[in-house]
């Protein structure tokens, strides 16, 4: 018995020994689909070589673009027990954290690691709030792709048009060869916002989009009824059982030869890379039609929270993740593009050497869709909106202005934006 | 006896004080939370009286639909579960060959995690490559594409769901049906009560207690339905899925309105007590007669 009671006891005090020591680095993120998981790990590992005193613990929340970290990140803070750093959309899903003070100001590294200096303007803003820098970016993707079958199009003559209006006047030439115009996989309704998003931006143009995400403009204008109209057109285009597919699947229909396009981010070029395809030979990716010289931003980051663990390894981890090396090794692998703009092109395919180049001369906007643009809890309540618009063909144009307009309103978009003040 | 009254204290006081802090202190937190204007990240304990109730009910179109959406849930889901569990526990209890062989088929689905089942019953309805499709082709019927449609999705998740939870409700039933004892049977069959009228005068008063506890655990399972609708639809397409549970999760989560995450936890669980507080009158009631 007595044995038993010192065996147990000794148990419990390794068990906390092991515990203490684990919690030295801890880091959350959502990466773990095929790619994006290798990438993070490929970092890991490099970074651990750098630092080989580190324990580093992963501690990967599969789902829901984040969602499910998010409500484990959120839980960790408010039981007083943060991690070291973890994964958030720079912009306003970072805003979030720093408006409520559980992020600690990093203004001072950028200063001395002159960051400044090697991130674009725009990817700056997204990492700072009110003045302040909160988080440095791990890489850069661009949410308006329009990815084609160079086969499809080779055999039907078509070559990918420059304006949105001649994209639409080309669906129906696709749909009578038999093809599908667009994959769409929206079993979770992030895709077909991202299908009105990319499409608004090409109505619209820079100005505009940001206008209408900071609510001073609101979806009676003609630009943006006229890209609900385009919207709708675009679905009436897309592969019938896009409900029970995720974006992967409908990339997929791509590679099967069933479908022509689909508008994704550029994480589809790692699910093409993937599959065997070759870039410009097999597939090619290029800016939705009308969004030429718009990169739209889609910008993953790590903050330090408040009361983080063991602050230097921290600040570390944010210096290695800018530095030339780990920025190219990790983008090489997801399939995005480095936010420094200082790595070399060699070890990128085609399609990411375009983007890099573009990313330096572009005019920079930022995904509602994924964080960036506009209040998270509007961007919710807007994409379940389209959503209702996607599903009620039988809806005036009036009535889905209204629904967009009261969507807004509900959630004071405009007040939001106003009060915090931050850049566009 | 003293010894023993402060052994029995001993012994349940500690599940009495895990339960207060981790069932009932945390009901009403999830109260107080409710009457605050906490919409934001950080706490926010300034109170708002009923305020976030009031949006619910008259200006929050979601909820509404989630709402409707439950209610027509429910009565497909509890009965669905009731009359086949009590179908299938009656050809259990028949004395069919290789009867532990079929209820561990038909309990098994129980014991999978809605998720999987959730993500099975995906593919089972994929209007292209799935079971169901490759069905309605042999059967030379139209293609449905169930988890797409407005009209069918809800019912495709109910069936998902009913398939789910038949087998819990098959093995409550069984345990009512071996505890009427057979010299009634016999009496009742003497007496000239055959088939049909045996089950209904005899065998289903029997069965009461089952039925009861088998309504009130599929009530209060309908009213909580996550797991397998965020896994197949995540509440779309258009709401036609969505449930209170879904958004409560989606509000307080993602949207970081917490306190109207919380009033929509407080009135699924005022909905679920409407059932749960007459099944704890009756439950002791039941005891005591069959006592």
């Amino acid at each position: 018995m007595k044995k038993r009671v010192i065996l147990l006891v000794g148990l419990l005090i390794g068990a906390l020994a092991v515990m203490s020591v684990a919690a030295t680095f801890s880091i959350y993120d959502w990466w773990t689909a095929g790619g994006e998981k290798q990438a993070i790990t490929k970092v890991l590992d490099m970074f651990q070589q750098q630092y080989p005193d580190i324990k580093i613990v992963q501690n990967p929340v599969a789902g829901g673009a984040g969602v499910n970290m998010q409500a484990v990140i959120k839980s960790l803070i408010f039981a007083g027990v943060p991690p070291t750093t973890f994964q958030v959309h720079a912009g306003w899903e970072m805003y979030q954290y720093a408006s409520a003070n559980l992020l600690q100001p990093i203004t001072n590294l950028w200063q001395s690691e002159g960051w400044t200096k090697v991130f674009p303007e725009r990817i700056q803003q997204l990492c700072s709030y009110q003045g302040q820098f909160y988080a440095v970016p791990m890489d850069v993707h661009r949410a308006n792709m329009v990815w084609y079958n160079k086969a499809i199009f080779d055999k039907l003559g078509l070559t990918m048009p420059t304006t949105i209006q001649d994209f639409i006047n080309m669906l129906p030439k696709i749909k009578s060869a038999g093809y599908i115009p667009i994959a769409l996989g929206d079993s979770a309704n992030w895709t077909t916002a991202m299908l009105f998003e990319e499409t608004l931006l090409a109505v619209a143009g820079p100005q505009k989009y940001n206008e209408y995400f900071e609510g001073k403009i609101t979806a009676s204008d003609p630009a943006v009824q006229q890209t609900i109209q385009y919207f709708r057109t675009e679905l009436q285009y897309v592969n019938p059982n896009h409900a029970s597919l995720t974006w992967d699947q409908a990339c997929g229909l791509l590679v099967n030869g069933q479908a022509a396009m689909t508008i994704m981010g550029d994480w589809a070029n790692g699910y093409f890379m993937a599959a065997g395809w070759t870039p410009n030979v097999d597939y090619g990716g290029v800016a939705v039609p009308g969004t030429e010289g718009i990169y739209n931003l889609v910008v993953d980051s790590f903050p330090i929270p408040v009361g983080a663990p063991d602050v230097q390894t921290g600040y570390d981890w944010l210096k290695f993740i800018a530095t030339v090396p780990a920025q190219a090794a990790f983008n090489q692998i997801k399939g995005s593009i480095p936010a420094n703009i200082n790595v070399p092109t060699t070890g990128f395919n085609p399609i990411q050497v375009a983007n890099m180049e573009a990313l330096k001369k572009d005019v920079l906007t930022a995904s509602a869709v994924h964080g960036s643009e506009a209040p998270v809890a509007f961007v919710t309540d807007w994409e379940n909106a389209l959503t209702v618009i996607q599903y009620h063909p039988e809806m005036s144009l009036a009535a889905c202005v209204n629904l967009l307009n009261t969507t807004a309103q509900q959630d004071n978009l405009a007040g939001t934006v106003a009060a915090a003040g931050v850049n566009y | 006896m003293k010894k023993r009254t402060a052994l029995s204290i001993g012994l349940i006081l500690p599940s009495v004080i895990i339960v207060g802090i981790f069932v009932y202190a945390f009901i009403a937190w999830t109260f107080a939370v409710s009457l605050t204007n906490w919409n934001t990240l950080l706490p926010n304990w300034s109170f708002a009286g009923l305020k976030n109730y009031i949006y619910l009910f008259t200006q929050d179109m979601r909820f509404h639909m989630d709402l409707i959406n439950n209610f027509i849930f429910l009565p497909f889901f509890v009965l669905g579960t009731m009359i086949l569990g009590f179908f299938l526990a009656t050809l259990l209890n028949s004395g069919v060959k290789f009867e532990s062989f079929f209820r561990t088929v038909f309990l098994l689905p129980m014991a999978i995690s809605l998720v999987v089942s959730g993500v099975i019953w995906v593919w089972i309805y994929d209007p292209t490559n799935g079971a169901l499709a490759s069905l309605f082709q042999i059967l030379h019927l139209p293609a449905i594409n169930w988890l797409g449609s407005m009209t069918y999705a809800l019912p495709a998740i109910i069936i998902a769901t009913i398939w789910q939870y038949t087998g819990f409700t098959t093995s409550i039933y069984l345990a009512g049906l071996r505890g009427i004892p057979q010299e009634v049977l016999e009496a009742a069959r003497l007496d000239g009560a055959h088939g049909f009228r045996l089950y209904w005068n005899i065998i289903i008063p029997m069965v009461q207690s089952s039925t009861v506890t088998a309504f009130v655990l599929m009530v209060q399972l309908s009213l909580q339905m996550f797991d397998i609708v965020w896994v197949m639809t995540q509440g779309g397409p258009a709401f036609a899925t969505d449930m209170p549970a879904v958004y409560m999760f989606i509000a307080g989560f993602k949207q970081n309105f917490v306190a109207r995450g919380a009033a929509i936890a407080m009135i699924i669980f005022a909905l679920t007590l409407i059932v749960v507080i007459p099944y704890i009158f009756t439950a002791g009631r039941i005891t005591e007669e069959e006592a």
